[in-house]
């Protein structure tokens, strides 16, 4: 029997084969003699298979076999949970594909989200929670952030009523599932809607309206363990994400009472990693947008030399321990 | 692998035949900005490096869509999801997951 030291406790990267920002903290992992064992959900069963045993004096027994790596599952220091993609069945019928994936999430999956003494950036469940909306501004307003005047509601005549009163306001959706038209994914971009435009059709399901901020650049932290990178971006639009063409990136100090009411809400939803969106007002107020539990962030680092996946990398490195 | 939507309610649907009407919101439904597109053709797993191989049409090793930063469009680390790209989130800074 070997002793496994700190040393040997794999990192497990849990995401699609496509994706840059992953790479990037695993050659920095590479680099700092950290072993990396890297999988996508959607390789189960074909070339990824898990065991695991409980019922002794330990936590789970086992391991998951990639065609390359192993991890012992008592051993992994931590996980980086990305971008894996779903399980699929093709070849099985509806019912029998959904009792596959059904034991798939809940037994892989499972397993998984219950590793013993494992850092997890960020917990499945916790990103989980902390993707809805309304429940993030509920804990903004809680852990202290300015908010913008936000309504959601499937009311046509409270959505005009706030339009009226809290005018320019934008029309953000909710959540973003997948639509096809003509094979091609679709999005709803954040634009402004006037009280005209509103019609009954608003009854059809929740929307949400808020006020349009007036801002005079957006801010992007980036919150990696104990380490917070700011960064203001200067583009002109409305929702900085459409272009990035005209970007300019400037890092700078975040108030500390922001970084307190930051602290607050990551606690409150068990969230490690968190990219907050602020818009920055002619005043110097801090305007909370959103925190994107698994927000972007790579493409941020060469134009503003911030070390951010040196922080991923050693927050993964340090596991635990390191909290 | 987990799907992070189907948290409330949870049971499934019920249909009681009333028609409501198509959301407004639907009507917002719009392509994506334009985004840094793929410029491989394959993609492997480096079991040494653990990180991701890109290869152009004829096989030949190519740069990872993560170091092309050209001006004007979106790049791959950016938060702007293009939706087709193998198993991303339709937008890219929020979820992790798609299953379909």
């Amino acid at each position: 029997m070997t002793l496994v030291t700190n040393d040997d406790r794999p990192v497990l990267v849990v995401t699609n084969l496509d994706d840059p920002t992953a790479d990037f903290v695993i050659a920095e992992l590479h680099g700092r003699g950290v072993p990396v064992v890297r999988f996508d959900s959607g390789d189960f069963p074909a070339t990824l298979s898990c065991s695991a045993a409980i019922g002794g004096p330990d936590s789970w027994r086992g391991s998951v076999q990639t065609p390359s790596r192993r991890a012992d599952l008592g051993a992994v220091r931590s996980v980086y949970y990305r971008r894996p993609s779903g399980f699929a069945f093709p070849h099985l019928d509806k019912q029998d594909e959904r009792f596959a994936v059904a034991q798939a999430r809940y037994g892989l999956g499972g397993i998984l989200t219950s590793l013993p003494g494992c850092l997890y950036v960020n917990h499945p469940n916790r990103i989980g929670d902390a993707e809805y909306k309304p429940a993030g501004l509920a804990a903004a307003a809680a852990a202290g952030f300015t908010l913008p005047p936000t309504l959601i509601t499937n009311v046509p005549d409270d959505a005009r009523a706030f339009i009226k009163a809290q005018g320019p306001v934008i029309f953000k959706p909710i959540s973003v599932p997948l639509y096809l038209v003509d094979g091609k994914a679709q999005t709803v971009p954040v634009t402004e809607v006037t009280a005209d435009e509103i019609d009954a059709s608003v009854s059809g399901t929740m929307h949400l309206f808020q006020k349009r901020v007036d801002k005079v650049a957006d801010i992007r932290v980036t919150a990696i363990g104990e380490q917070i990178f700011a960064v203001r971006i200067d583009s002109g639009l409305l929702d900085w994400r459409t272009d990035y063409g005209t970007h300019t990136y400037t890092p700078l100090a975040t108030p500390p009472v922001v970084e307190r009411s930051m602290r607050a809400y990551l606690k409150h939803f068990g969230l490690v990693f968190g990219a907050f969106d602020f818009a920055l007002t002619d005043r110097g107020e801090w305007i909370f947008i959103e925190c994107n539990p698994s927000g972007q962030w790579a493409w941020m680092e060469p134009p503003t030399g911030l070390p951010m996946t040196a922080a991923l990398a050693a927050l993964l490195e340090g596991g635990l321990c390191g909290q | 692998m987990f799907n992070h939507m189907d948290r409330f309610p949870t049971a499934s649907p019920l249909p009681q035949g009333h028609l409501t009407a198509a959301p407004w919101g639907l009507r917002r439904i719009a392509p994506y900005p334009p985004f840094e597109g793929p410029v491989y053709a394959t993609v492997t797993l480096d079991p040494e490096t653990q990180t991701a191989r890109y290869f152009d049409t004829s096989g030949a090793p190519t740069m990872s869509p993560g170091h092309g930063t050209s001006s004007g469009t979106n790049p791959a680390t950016g938060t702007t999801g293009q939706g087709d790209r193998n198993s991303d989130s339709p937008d890219s800074d929020t979820g992790n997951d798609t299953d379909q």
